[in-house]
Parts: structure tokens; sequence; C-alpha cells
């Protein structure tokens, strides 16, 4: 089993190239799971419709399935919670220029 | 290269050109005689070759995305680009050397790409499940477009048959009106709900709230215009018209700004600064039309006015909006072709690293100053000043098209 806090460590690389922010400080990422080698995360983006969820998707993919016994990962599209900008960590307000 | 890259390309040259004839012509805009070979050589360049060509290549890419369906065929928006292509460049040459006898063929090639392009989004929308607002202001848009190659084949036809008992210069001024504010301004309005929102994270922005009246008004306000022009229906349904579309274009003004106060994303990037600016330009048509409706026509300053209003319509909103989201698209699309593949494997740049930010700026300034300097001397009637102006503007979108078009070379 690998570690969820350095799963999220690795995402943090994976960045909304348009915002500038990575997916785990824009909260994006809902849930990483581990079974049987296979990764199971539930993933969304700050709009339905979002023109970069194929390339986000596939970064999070390439960028967990380096981990030791990571066999494959599978990343899910989800809109449930639908994404709200309370979802962004601290640190993201301020580079969004937002204090809570 | 991608299809939507095609035409955003080819529209950033038809603009440097647009605005580079604009100050060779600019002594002969003063003149205050309208359908002038050269004035329609600049006009079209600008709607045909600059704003139609974005509005074609986002559409190839926005639709996918927006509505969740695939475009019907590829390969006739390839073949239709060359048709498209060959047409305003024939178009404009045929106009800008006064050759208005041969016009039917550049108005025929440009009939039968707009033709295919209308044909391939309407088997694309056919299969549309879910339609969001800015779904419907696309259908409004193309809807428009039809109609306004309609009645622009129609026009070319007439110079040469006359077969059409109506005024020329009304017919023109209703196919400009309906390209104008049907075809290109409902795009770029139903565009910006969606876009405007996405990229400043304005949640939760209610788009139905005044956006269904918005619709209503502008739409109706657009057909109801294009019918009282044609039939010089006379003033006071003109002024009707008017009213319905300021009603619009207010609550949309009112709409934009609240999805900016509620946004996140607090800094304002370029792209919403074009847009600023355009939302501006075009509340400032907006009334120069009210005012052009209650000026005798043959007051000395009404045509000075009509063209100001012109400006301001095409290259102040329409041109610098488009120009704003080009900002977005092409990097993206680069970003997408040549980054999206590395993500996750190695570091990658963002979108705003792709090109240089302050020398986007710098142009988008000189278009502003140039766009300003070139309506204040219309006005006014100092040809130095619309000569100066339309230079800088162009300096500004030769600024802008460089450093879009470096983008495809990261």
């Amino acid at each position: 089993m690998n570690d969820y806090d350095a799963l999220l460590a690795a995402l943090k690389n994976i960045y909304d190239p348009e915002l500038g922010l990575n997916v785990v400080d824009l909260g994006l990422i809902y849930g990483i799971e581990e079974h049987d080698g296979t990764l199971h995360v539930d993933m969304t983006t700050t709009v339905p419709g979002c023109p970069l969820h194929e390339s986000m998707l596939q970064g999070v993919a390439d960028s967990l399935s380096t981990f030791p016994g990571v066999k494959r990962v599978e990343v899910r599209l989800v809109w449930e919670p639908l994404w709200t900008p309370d979802r962004i960590s601290e640190g993201g307000r301020r580079a969004l220029g937002w204090a809570a | 290269m991608s299809l939507p890259l095609r035409y955003m390309v080819a529209a950033l040259v038809f603009a440097v050109l647009a605005f580079g004839f604009a100050a060779a012509y600019a002594p002969s805009f003063l003149e205050a005689v309208f359908l002038t070979p050269h004035l329609l050589a600049v006009t079209h360049l600008t709607a045909l070759g600059w704003l139609t060509m974005v509005a074609m290549g986002a559409l190839y890419q926005f639709v996918p995305v927006v509505l969740d369906v695939g475009v019907f065929s590829e390969r006739l928006g390839k073949v239709q680009f060359y048709a498209y292509l060959a047409g305003v460049a024939g178009l404009a040459y045929d106009m800008g050397a006064g050759r208005m006898q041969t016009l039917a063929w550049p108005a025929g090639a440009l009939v039968l790409a707009i033709g295919l392009f209308l044909y391939n989004m309407a088997r694309t929308l056919a299969r549309v499940e879910r339609w969001p607002l800015t779904g419907w202001y696309i259908l409004a848009a193309l809807a428009s477009l039809g109609l306004v190659v309609a009645a622009g084949f129609t026009l070319a036809l007439n110079l040469t048959l006359g077969f059409v008992p109506l005024s020329q210069l009304a017919f023109v001024e209703a196919h400009a009106h309906l390209a104008a504010l049907g075809w290109l301004g409902l795009l770029v309005i139903g565009v910006s709900y969606k876009l405007t929102p996405m990229f400043a994270l304005s949640h939760p922005f209610e788009e139905w709230r005044l956006g269904r009246a918005v619709f209503t008004l502008l739409t109706g306000g657009v057909a109801a215009l294009f019918t009282t022009l044609v039939l010089r229906l006379g003033r006071g349904p003109l002024l009707g018209c008017w009213v319905i579309i300021a009603a619009g274009v207010s609550l949309y003004a009112w709409d934009y700004a609240t999805m900016l106060r509620v946004r996140r994303r607090r800094p304002i990037d370029l792209t919403q600064q074009h847009n600023i600016a355009g939302v501006a330009c075009l509340t400032l048509a907006t009334l120069l039309g009210l005012a052009l409706v209650l000026t005798p026509a043959d007051a000395e300053v009404h045509p000075r006015l009509q063209l100001a209003y012109a400006v301001i319509a095409l290259g102040g909103w329409l041109g610098l909006t488009t120009l704003g989201q080009l900002y977005k698209i092409v990097p993206f699309l680069v970003w997408t072709h040549r980054f999206a593949p590395r993500t996750g494997k190695e570091k990658v740049p963002l979108l705003k690293d792709l090109y240089p930010q302050r020398l986007a700026h710098a142009g988008f300034v000189a278009l502003l100053l140039g766009l300003v300097l070139a309506v204040a001397g219309i006005v006014t009637g100092l040809r130095p000043g619309v000569e100066a102006g339309f230079a800088l503007a162009g300096g500004g979108i030769a600024i802008a098209a460089a450093n879009l078009i470096q983008v495809m070379y990261r």
C-alpha cells in the first residue's frame, strides 16, 4: 500500500495549465483508493465541459503509475458533489488573489 | 496543424491586412460616401477574413467541448477552409480594385464555403442532447449567418443583374447589422456566458437568471432590426428595435459585470482586459446606434458617426473580444497537442508561459489606443488622426499576430 500523502504530493505536480494551480490545491481530487495493485482516483474539474479534463486525467494517471506496486490507475471523472471554489486550499486561494 | 488553428492563423493575417488597408485608405473614408470599394474591402477583410474566420475556427473547437458532441466531419471542415480562404481573398481583391462586376465569383466561393460550414454544424448540432444557454446562442448565430450569406450573395448578384426592387443601401445596412449583431454578436455573447465564469472562477453564476432575457431581447431585436432596415419601415420602428437591443445589451453588460464581481480568480488577465474593453465598446456602439436613429440623416456629422459606429462595433467590440479569446484558444490548442502528453511525466509550461505577457499587453494597449485615435479622427474629420490611429491599431494587431503565431513553434 502506498502512503496517501505521498500520492497527493505526486499529484501536486499536475497543474491546471490555465489557472496555474495544481489539482490537489484546486480541490479536484475527491479520493484515492488502492486495491490489489490498482489505484482508483475520483476527481472532478472546475466546470463540466472543461476542455482540459482529458489531459489532466491522463496526467494524474501517468503520475501515479510510477508508484511501487501500482499495476493500473483508474481515474474516474465525477460531478457529485459539484466542485465549488470552497474546495480550494488556503495556498491556492492566496495564489488566486482570493482572500477567504 | 489542427482545423481550428488553421482558421486562427488565417484570421490573424487578415486582421493585419485589414488594419493596414484601413490606414492606407483612411483619406477615402472621410469623403462621407459609403459603399466605396476601399471601405467595402476593409469591412469584408475585417468581418469575413478576421472575425468570421476566428468564429468558425472557435466553433470547431468549442462545440464539441460545450455541447458534448463530435464535429460531424473534420474533412469537410478542411475543404471548407480552402474554399473560404479563396473567397475572402478574391472578394477583398475585387472590392479593393473596384471590380464590382466580377464580385459574384468570390461571393459564390464564400456561399459554397459557408454552406458547407452550416451543413457541417447542422449535422453536428442535430446530435446534441442537452442544450445549455450558450448552445442556444450558437444556434441563433448560425441561423443569422445563413441569412447574412443569403443577403450578401443576393446583393452581389443584384449589382450586376439588378433583380431585387429594394434599396441597395437598405439591403447593405440590414446585411451588415445581421452579420455584426446576429452572427458575430450573438456568438461572442453566448460564448462569454460559458468562458467568463470558467476562466474567472465566478462560481456560482446562474447563467439562465438574466441570460434568458438577454437572449430573447437580442435575438428578437436583431430579427426586428433586419426586417425594419430591409423594408425601410421608418424611424419609429427603427427606434423601437434599438430600444429592445439596448435593453438586451444593458442586461448583458450587467451580467458580465456580475461575473467579474463574484470571481475568485482576482487578477484580471489579458483575455479579460480585452473583454472588458470589448463590452465597453459594445455599450458605446449601442448608444451610438440609438443616437444615429435620432440624428437627421442629412446632418453633417451623420456619416462620420456612422463610420465611428462601425469601427467601434467591428474593431472595438468584436475585434477586441475575439482577439482576447485567441490568447486563450491558440495557447490551449498548442499546449494540448505538444505538452499534454508530457503532463505527469515532466514539468510542463502553463498556458500563459507560451507567449511573452508584456509584449501581448503592449499589443493590446496599441490596438486600444489606435482605435480611440482613429474614432476621434473620424468624428472630428481629422485625417492624420484616422491614419495614425489605424496604423497604431494595425501595429497592435501585428504584435498580437506575431505573438500568437510564435506560440505554434514552442
